[in-house]
């Protein structure tokens, strides 16, 4: 399992500048994915723009 | 220079246009540059972890274009604020599109949750746009709270039937002090035109433009349409009257009487 959030994302092949996390609820900065740290049992969102109107 | 003024910030063009339901990137691309549009809505979703397509985003030039987050999809006021809070953190754009649609079927915002989240979102620092139903005194109690705008509904969204909603618009322009921009259910360019020449000072369109069969060209007719609604507007219309007035003079006939 990826240790960092910037490490899941490059896992799964989603490019992080457009992306918005949320880690339980929490939103996290996108400056911080590299720092932040991941453990088993928490509630990851990713989240991108869309078309919409 | 007859410019729309929101928050401070002013803009060429009154016409807002939505990404939604476009064929590709590409043709949203195109059609948002024929409309000339300089501010455009977006809306959040969940990452598609085994669908990773291409990022729509790209392909907005976020130097030309102010992008608007919506807020679609929240049922309630604190779902709203959530959303808000991730299009910002998204985005780094305190401009949000407030919309707050519990019913499935005619995607009508509730009143009382728009109000709630606004009153939030405005003490937050959020520039709130919200979208509501043509409800005048909806539209002041939003003002009062500090939205930027109210979107008062032409018609339910994507629904193309026009200003179904006109004369309580009438009495929202008559009565407001922020820009009122209609929005959702436009269907052609003569139905922003109308909501242009009677004072609108913006409207929103999607689903018009997007499922068009020539997405671009449609952008264009709305485009020359919202100008000339505009115009007219300000050059004063002509009153409304039940009974003929000739437009020939009424002396000089050319007959024996």
């Amino acid at each position: 399992m990826p240790a960092t959030l910037l490490a899941l994302l490059e896992q799964m092949n989603i490019k992080a500048p457009t992306i918005v996390a949320e880690i339980d609820g929490e939103v996290i900065d996108r400056q911080k994915f590299a720092d932040t740290k991941i453990n088993n049992g928490q509630k990851i969102e990713l989240i991108r723009f869309m078309g919409g109107g | 220079m007859d410019n729309l003024v929101i928050a401070g910030r002013e803009f060429n063009s009154r016409l807002l246009v939505g990404t939604g339901k476009f064929a590709s990137s590409k043709v949203m691309a195109d059609a948002i540059e024929a409309c000339g549009s300089e501010i455009v809505t977006v809306a959040l979703r969940r990452v598609d972890i085994e669908n990773e397509n291409d990022d729509m985003l790209l392909a907005i030039d976020r130097d030309k274009y102010l992008l608007l987050p919506n807020t679609s999809g929240a049922r309630d006021a604190d779902e709203a604020v959530r959303l808000a809070k991730l299009a910002r953190a998204a985005s780094s754009i305190n401009w949000l599109k407030l919309e707050v649609t519990p019913d499935p079927y005619y995607l009508l915002p509730d009143p009382v949750e728009t109000l709630k989240a606004a009153e939030a979102l405005v003490k937050d620092d959020f520039i709130v746009l919200p979208y509501i139903n043509a409800d005048p005194v909806l539209a002041k109690r939003l003002e009062d709270a500090g939205t930027a705008t109210v979107m008062p509904l032409a018609s339910p969204i994507g629904s193309n039937q026009g200003m179904r909603t006109r004369a309580a618009i009438e009495i929202i322009i008559e009565q407001a002090n922020v820009p009122v921009v209609v929005d959702a259910g436009l269907g052609l360019p003569s139905h922003a035109a109308e909501a242009m020449e009677i004072g609108a000072d913006a409207v929103l369109v999607n689903t018009a433009i997007a499922t068009a069969a020539d997405p671009c060209a449609m952008a264009r007719a709305f485009k020359l349409c919202v100008k000339a609604g505009r115009t007219a507007y300000n050059s004063g219309p002509a009153v409304a009257q039940r009974k003929a007035t000739a437009s020939s003079p009424l002396t000089g006939f050319l007959r024996d009487e």
